[in-house]
């Protein structure tokens, strides 16, 4: 049962409606309940694990933060180095064991057999940053470790956020679990606009156009260049309603709840260029990065003297390779996360150039901003192929008949194909709206829209289908 | 008066609901009716029209490679072509079902292609018949062993029995193509320079989906309970993927003598087989291929005059 399960609504009404009954000690408590059977119910088998590292990092924020010098630094070296074992234990170990086997059998990972059967626990990337996050935070005193278990329980195993994130600081939640303002109007109802919001960006735009961007992607030998540069396009676009529409899911239901997390998208595609988008999307990992890796990175006098003045631009491929393999134990996942470090470096170099030459530039104008957009787009959009592929040699496969192989454009059928546009009209009429800052303040005009909103799902969407992209990390 | 506000709000947001809803609903079943083209024109005809002696169902093959025309030419007997794209043997079921209520043909013809068996292979027969849930609710009866929701989601909202089906309906009710194919659908396109496949899989280790294989033995039990000549067919493939004595086409043989019926089997037939030319990928035959197996299998079907009435 996820998000988008019919059964989910009726349960989700018990819970708030239990929420808003019992009184405030309780609400911890029901809402840790709620957490860890919806995670039950998803993995029986790892809620030991979850569990596990939600107790070592319980202690070992205490003891970190009770203790001084040597032993404050052992205490969090101890703490960090256990989540990320336990985290390359489950999601890198047949990544390793192929490739070194590739490696002893003359780089012919295709002869590899050796595989453990491990179950990659439903969110573990996102819980372990985050407990990462907070044993860094109480390290560097930016927050007091939390003493009550029920609430530092609940801050890693928040049903709607330990899935897919937001990956939350604890710094920003604490002081909520109070819970002093149990109803917030305003908050209720913005929860309630985000999950119709979110279901429709996840049931109209991104299984629709997943119905075609896995049809030609698990068949690209079969298409040609047209066709895979349009499944290209549209999985740029599902990529990104799949994932946002679970954020604002995932927010949604923490408002419902009186709780105000993290934003994780603002916009992604109208960036003008690859260090903006990172600005813009998935903002939860990407502040991660920048604070607990990129920063740290500057701070250590590491590889000063033999990389001079290019070791900013070293730490930022090193930010990346992080977030690449971050995204999955393959190589294509390294290689996205690298080309975009090394895009951002381009940029930089050119930055640097222009800034130089300045006064000879015009500021920039509607018609540069919209070249500037859409070129962005088009990076993103090609590096989004090695990121869907299943290997490198398949990425190479489709970027060698995008550019060289047109062929025929592919129509399964015309009401397919009409879907797929459809939601793509709909999420890019959205979302100039939202670039525009268009803001609707009537109130019944925003009970229209979820109306039809509403609607749109029922008739268009796809109905209780899966699991979203980014369970996979 | 702020919890009434809110109450007052409840109400009418629900009413409009139940109202827009039922409206939406209304109109897209009138559409549904009006069809003359497309998948749920094909299925509408199958149910609720069509009154031929030659019956053919199954899925994308069984449409794609029997001609109507071509056999009624051979037998003199009126045939109609309702199998269907991307659906199983749900889908054959719920046909039958509601068919046999109106009228029993003389043969069925079933393609039973074994691949098509696996639980592996996702048929949704709710994505052609669940708008006729509007009409004939006895659907949902069959449609529950996928969803188990789907009446209360019905009862919810009518509107739901149209998920997926709106822009379909919509092409086929703004733009109607004038087409007489008798449901027959041959592929006229060129082969996507398919990669035919060469090996025989293992179906020993084929997961048999037992959704299938339930609605399967429902169907031919319920044609035999009218009285209606079952033939199981494999049509012609590029190269079967199962042995010739395999263990489950000697089970589907097996149901077929139980209803007393007959069993061809045209999957190694050398005429077809092997042949590049004739087929479009590894399970369909191009269009005129297709329509030569069908004067085959129509003369075929002459050679069982114990089955004949006519």
């Amino acid at each position: 049962m996820t998000f988008t399960s019919f059964l989910y609504l009726p349960i989700l009404a018990i819970i708030l409606a239990l929420f808003y009954v019992i009184p405030k000690k309780g609400k911890i408590l029901l809402l840790l309940l709620t957490s860890y059977l919806f995670y039950f119910q998803l993995q029986q088998t790892v809620l030991l694990l979850l569990f596990s590292q939600t107790i070592i990092a319980y202690y070992a924020a205490i003891k970190i933060a009770s203790t001084e010098g040597k032993r404050k630094s052992k205490y969090l070296n101890f703490a960090i180095l256990a989540n990320i074992f336990i985290l390359a234990l489950f999601k890198y170990t047949n990544f390793l064991l192929e490739n070194l086997f590739g490696i002893f059998n003359g780089l012919d990972s295709t002869n590899s057999q050796i595989t453990v059967d491990i179950i990659l626990p439903i969110g573990i990337s996102f819980y372990t940053f985050q407990i990462i996050s907070y044993l860094l935070d109480v390290y560097w005193e930016q927050v007091e470790p939390e003493i009550n278990f029920m609430r530092f329980a609940l801050f890693i195993s928040f049903f709607p956020t330990i899935m897919a994130g937001p990956i939350e600081r604890f710094i920003n939640i604490k002081g909520q679990y109070a819970f002093q303002n149990p109803f917030d109007k305003r908050l209720f109802q913005r929860g309630i606009g985000l999950i119709i919001l979110g279901l429709m960006y996840k049931m109209v735009v991104a299984d629709r156009l997943g119905m075609f961007v896995d049809t030609i992607f698990n068949n690209y030998r079969y298409h040609g260049g047209l066709t895979l540069s349009l499944a290209s396009f549209f999985y740029s676009i599902q990529v990104y309603a799949d994932f946002a529409g679970y954020s604002m899911i995932a927010i949604g239901l923490a408002n419902l709840f009186g709780l105000k997390i993290i934003e994780n998208f603002n916009l992604p595609y109208f960036s003008q260029s690859i260090s903006e988008f990172w600005n813009r999307w998935h903002i939860s990992l990407s502040s991660w990065l920048r604070d607990y890796i990129f920063i740290p990175l500057g701070y250590t006098r590491f590889g000063t003297k033999l990389l001079g003045k290019y070791r900013t631009n070293f730490n930022i491929i090193v930010t990346f390779f992080i977030s690449g393999i971050w995204h999955g134990a393959n190589w294509t996942f390294v290689i996205w996360g690298l080309l975009h470090g090394l895009f951002i470096n381009i940029e930089l170099f050119f930055g640097a150039l222009f800034r130089k030459n300045r006064t000879k530039l015009r500021r920039s104008s509607i018609a540069l901003t919209s070249v500037k957009i859409f070129w962005t787009f088009c990076v993103l959009t090609s590096l989004w192929i090695i990121f869907r592929s299943e290997s490198l040699t398949q990425a190479v496969v489709i970027y060698r008949k995008i550019l060289f192989e047109p062929g025929e454009l592919f129509n399964p059928s015309t009401d397919i194909l009409l879907h797929c546009f459809f939601g793509v009209l709909i999420l890019f009429t959205i979302e100039l709206g939202r670039y525009s800052k268009v803001k609707v303040v009537n109130n019944k005009l925003r009970f229209l829209i979820y109306f039809l909103l509403i609607f749109c799902i029922i008739l268009f969407g796809v109905l209780d289908k899966g699991q979203f992209i980014y369970f996979q990390f | 008066m702020k919890k009434h506000k809110y109450i007052l709000l409840f109400i009418v947001f629900v009413l409009g609901f139940l109202i827009s809803d039922r409206i939406i609903a209304q109109w897209l079943n009138s559409i549904l009716y009006s069809v003359s083209s497309g998948t749920h024109a094909e299925a509408r005809i199958a149910m609720y029209e069509q009154k031929s002696e030659i019956l053919i169902l199954g899925s994308s093959r069984a449409q794609s490679h029997f001609d109507p025309l071509a056999i009624t030419k051979v037998t003199g007997l009126s045939c109609y072509n309702a199998g269907m794209v991307s659906q199983g043997y749900d889908y054959t079921e719920i046909i039958t079902s509601v068919m046999l209520k109106r009228y029993s043909p003389e043969f069925v013809v079933i393609e039973v292609t074994p691949t098509f068996f696996d639980e592996s292979i996702y048929n949704i027969a709710n994505a052609v018949l669940l708008p006729f849930a509007y009409d004939e609710k006895s659907i949902l009866n069959f449609l529950e062993r996928d969803d188990k929701f789907i009446k209360v989601k019905s009862t919810i909202s009518q509107s739901f029995l149209f998920n997926s089906a709106v822009f379909k309906l919509m092409i086929r009710h703004f733009f109607p193509k004038d087409v007489n194919s008798l449901g027959f659908a041959p592929i006229l396109k060129k082969n996507l320079n398919f990669e035919f496949s060469t090996k025989q899989r293992d179906f020993s280790r084929m997961k048999i989906s037992k959704i299938q294989m339930e609605a399967f033995i429902n169907s031919v039990n319920m044609f035999k309970k009218h009285n209606v000549k079952i033939i199981a067919t494999i049509s012609p493939i590029y190269l079967p993927e199962w042995g010739e004595n395999d263990k489950f086409i000697m089970q589907l043989k097996e149901i077929i003598k139980s209803v007393g019926g007959e069993f061809l089997d045209y999957s190694r037939d050398p005429r077809f087989m092997r042949k590049k030319e004739l087929c479009y990928d590894d399970l369909h035959l191009m269009g005129t291929a297709a329509t030569e197996f069908s004067y085959i299998f129509g003369a075929d079907l002459n050679k069982l005059s114990h089955l004949r009435t006519k």
